[in-house]
């Protein structure tokens, strides 16, 4: 009723200067009934072109002609898990190095030639790959190929860009020591881990490790691991696959394959039992809980499941979100996710809490982690988080950056040539059942480790009143 | 010579002109009785649609004491309204796959949505019903709740962040009390404890209304088809009452106010900053492109002299911050540990009064330009979202009152030349008037720069 003499109000209002060029539509509207949304569309996900250099450098090609630009992607598939022990840190330290010069220039000339043209290059690693990518105006593409192979191919490494890096590096390490967040996530991983495990570790090291790392190690780590055989080329954007082709064999063509000894992960030993680790922060008006247990590899033929699990329990309309923010107001936000890479890497939920509530919000966590595993998810809910998943799929391919991404991960992880045309279907098969059975095989309440980084006065007792582990303090390096 | 000059200039120009031609955004702009600005951009190169809705409100219309409050609308407006229970927003868009976000600022708010096409009508029926039947949805439960979350966003992002009370500092010794721009739009704790139900709801009948927004829809869209569904769930939505337009402030600054405050940080951090201009005023531009001239990559001024040379500074920041009724310009300079800040403070210094004696050079000015004609392109790659295409029109629409100033924005950056430089550098940064923080690590006062 109101809604309708709203409408005769307006109407009334604008009478007077009602002219051609609008046209007001006087519907009575229920606004009481939702829309439903449309049917759904079937989607198209990008074609990808191929090609392979007689160095065994891989090409894939995606032309995306929407505005004047070429995205780059060149992966090395070893990144942070080749870093030898005691020098955590190293991959990405090589990452940065690549851009401080090479044989024919400088770091300052580097920067400048980039700039100049606005092409933006970024060199970093993660624990799968070493990446170094490339935006430019196509237009400016082969100025900024000439600077980006030379990057890749002709590195120098000289001491004194070393030595400013690495204690930059060092100088952030340091700075982090005030940032509850990452502390609590580094402790998390090293508990869970243990020292002897790559993941254990910050992609960044510590400064212990840092401090280890010199030059020679730099041009071990480069020589050993970057080469055309053990590297995929990425190209996206404003560009025909022989344009491509052409450019990628101009650019890379004469890098020199050599033999490549991938490096050997062994199998984390793994808890036996749940314990509760808390770092003293005095005074923080904030708790940082970390929650988790070792999860799975990214070729798990789980994947798919536990991607709709991510969304049930982790996403920003997950159960944690809704239960610690929405619900209780704990906490400005809750997430949780399965971390897929080589090999099975962590499941962490995480938050930052009020401290008073700190306790209390740790029992949300066990409650929705068991909760997953014990119930069925009701049809309704299900269908919300699956219908996401698959949805999104669009919107994750939208733009160069976005499909250079996801080709990265065909890449690293050898993923099959269907790998995008079937993955619609693998999620349609998944069921409530599925969710409750991986939640169970992968989610390890009896085994869990949590990590809180705050006030141990205001804190401790609540917790050990809790009874559901062990609880140890430990240092910020994670001495206890 | 001459003439070789003139053939480059003539080359440039004609590069200008193509890039100009290949970022012709196509829209349609037009209005509803209601007064609701409505921008059409069709965009079919993914099956998705995005919703961008601007407020013409932020913390800058908010009262002494009442701080807060347009951010605490931003979670508020998440919750649920008349037609919509409480959580159905997130499991609809979330549910589709798709993404949402929010964010306030001084003088405009942002809602936008980016989800697959087929969800384009129930995201506007949810748009709609929060733009206008919000206030019987909320009540002082949901208003308490989302109070205490706010609360939580104010302690992880400013109290218990390193540097994270800075900006509130600066900006309560920058502009006085009385001005709009005296507080950041988190507002203050107090403030958020002492907002009752009526003020919430007053303040949004007061700017929260078609003729005070503009929406912008993207992406694979049928537009007569949407032009339809936007007067379904828009059109009869009544207008709030004429918000009269403000009179940019004239704020001055006779001295140096010297600051220090000690915090949980390794790494000391000096922040100096400067009354400038508003957005899009005489100086803008020039002001900006002095920033990055400062301190963007490896060869600006301050990060080559501080952080690659002398290796006195781990990181500098540099820029203009034009806002719509004033405007600050930065210099942050994060020392390595234990670094005195007067050092840095002296540095600063003489790094301006080399580019107010000697001026910039060819490549530096034109090596600014060219960064941000690309980033221009390179923003217009996302279709929705923050710093979207879409969020690129209505923020020109709100400011400018055109979509369409993409060229504008671009040229007023092209026509900078060597002497603006000059000439805004001691304009604005050789003045008595300025607001210098020192932030240190705890114990570590001896590290402030002084008088």
């Amino acid at each position: 009723m109101k809604i309708i003499l709203n409408t005769i109000i307006m109407l009334v209002l604008f009478v007077g200067i009602l002219n051609a060029q609008t046209f007001f539509v006087n519907q009575n509207i229920d606004r009481s009934q939702e829309p439903k949304p449309g049917k759904l569309f079937s989607m198209e996900l990008p074609k990808i072109e191929r090609a392979k250099l007689k160095n065994g450098l891989n090409i894939l090609i995606v032309e995306h002609r929407e505005l004047p630009v070429v995205q780059l992607q060149l992966v090395i598939k070893t990144g942070a898990e080749g870093d030898p022990k005691g020098k955590a840190g190293l991959a990405n330290l090589t990452a940065d190095m690549l851009d401080e010069g090479t044989k024919k220039r400088s770091a300052l000339q580097i920067a400048d030639d980039l700039d100049f043209i606005g092409a933006s290059v970024s060199t970093s690693a993660n624990f799968d790959g070493s990446l170094g990518s490339l935006l430019t105006l196509k237009e400016h593409l082969s100025s900024a190929m000439d600077i980006f192979s030379d990057i890749i191919l002709n590195p120098k490494f000289p001491q004194s860009e070393f030595d400013r890096l690495k204690n930059e590096l060092l100088t952030d390490l340091l700075a982090q020591k005030v940032r509850p967040d990452i502390i609590a996530t580094n402790i998390f991983n090293q508990k869970l881990f243990g020292s002897e495990h790559p993941y254990s570790q910050n992609l960044d090291g510590n400064e212990e490790s840092v401090s280890n790392i010199n030059i020679e190690d730099v041009k071990i780590f480069y020589h050993t691991y970057y080469s055309p055989n053990n590297a995929s080329l990425i190209v996206v954007g404003d560009i025909t696959k022989n344009e491509a082709i052409k450019m990628a064999e101009k650019y890379f063509g004469k890098w020199k394959k050599k033999d490549v000894v991938l490096p050997i992960v062994k199998k984390p030993e793994g808890e036996s039992e749940p314990r509760i680790y808390i770092v003293h922060k005095e005074d923080a008006p904030q708790s940082q809980i970390r929650v988790g247990n070792i999860g799975i590899e990214r070729n798990n033929t789980d994947f798919h499941a536990v991607n709709i699990l991510n969304q049930i329990l982790g996403a920003s309309n997950g159960r944690l979100f809704l239960n610690l923010r929405e619900a209780k107001g704990y906490t400005y936000g809750a997430y949780a996710y399965f971390a897929m890479m080589r090999y099975p890497g962590p499941f962490l939920a995480y938050a930052g809490v009020k401290t008073d509530v700190t306790d209390s919000s740790i029992i949300e966590f066990m409650k929705e982690i068991n909760r997953v595993r014990d119930e069925l998810v009701p049809e309704d809910e299900f269908e919300m988080y699956k219908t996401a998943v698959i949805q999104r799929l669009p919107r994750v391919f939208e733009t160069p950056a976005q499909i250079a991404g996801q080709l990265m991960a065909i890449e690293l992880f050898n993923l099959p040539e269907d790998y995008f045309s079937t993955l619609i279907e693998k999620y349609k098969r998944i069921t409530r059942e599925d969710i409750r059975y991986i939640a169970n095989k992968y989610l390890h309440p009896e085994i869990i480790t949590i990590v809180v980084v705050g006030d141990k006065n205001a804190i401790k007792e609540k917790i050990e009143r809790l009874g559901y582990g062990r609880v140890i303090i430990c240092d910020e390096k994670g001495k206890e | 010579m001459k003439l070789k000059m003139a053939f480059i200039i003539a080359l440039v120009l004609l590069f200008f002109h193509q890039v100009f031609s290949q970022i012709d955004i196509k829209y349609e702009k037009y209005s509803l009785l209601n007064g609701l600005q409505v921008i059409l951009h069709v965009d079919r190169s993914v099956p998705l649609v995005t919703t961008n809705i601007w407020y013409h409100v932020g913390a800058a219309r908010e009262k002494p004491g009442r701080t807060g409050f347009a951010h605490l609308f931003e979670h508020l407006m998440y919750e649920g309204s008349e037609n919509v229970p409480d959580g159905r927003y997130d499991e609809i868009v979330d549910g589709s796959g798709g993404l949402n976000n929010g964010s306030t600022g001084n003088d405009r708010t942002n809602y936008w949505t980016l989800v697959p096409k087929n969800y384009l009508e129930p995201v506007l029926w949810l748009e709609a019903d929060r733009m206008g039947f919000l206030l019987n949805a909320i009540t002082q439960e949901r208003l308490d709740l989302q109070r205490d979350v706010v609360k939580n966003e104010r302690r992880q992002i400013y109290e218990n962040q390193p540097y994270g009370l800075a900006n509130v500092k600066l900006v309560e010794a920058l502009y006085p009390p009385g001005s709009p721009y005296h507080w950041l739009p988190i507002g203050s704790q107090e403030d958020l404890d002492a907002a009752s139900l009526e003020d919430v709801k007053e303040f949004f009948r007061q700017y929260y209304g078609p003729n005070n927004a503009s929406l912008c829809i993207g992406g694979d869209i049928d537009v007569e088809e949407t032009k339809i569904l936007v007067d379904k769930y828009f059109g009869d939505i009544p207008p709030v009452p004429e918000i009269p337009k403000p009179n940019p402030l004239a704020h001055s600054l006779n001295e140096a106010k010297r600051i220090v405050l000690e915090d949980k940080v390794e790494l000391p951090r000096l922040y100096i900053y400067y009354l400038s201009t508003l957005n899009f005023a005489d100086d803008d531009a020039a002001l900006d492109i002095l920033g990055q001239i400062l301190s963007d990559g490896k060869n600006s001024r301050l990060y080559k002299s501080l952080v690659y040379e002398k290796q006195i500074a781990q990181e500098v920041y540099v820029f203009q911050y034009g806002q719509e009724l004033t405007g600050y310009f930065g210099l942050v300079v994060t020392g390595k540990p234990d670094q005195p800040l007067k050092q840095l403070e002296d540095e600063i210094y003489k790094e301006i009064d080399k580019i107010i004696t000697n001026g910039v050079s060819d490549r530096e000015l034109q090596r600014a330009k060219n960064g941000l004609r690309a980033s221009f392109i390179y923003r217009l790659q996302q279709l929705g979202g923050f710093g979207s295409k879409t969020d690129q029109l209505n923020y020109y629409n709100i400011f400018l009152g055109n979509p369409e100033k993409f060229n504008y924005d671009l040229d007023r950056y092209q026509k900078v030349t060597k002497e603006d430089i000059i000439k805004t550098a001691s304009k604005y940064l050789k003045v008595a008037g300025r607001v210098i923080l020192s932030v240190v690590p705890t114990g570590k006062l001896d590290l402030q720069a002084g008088g």
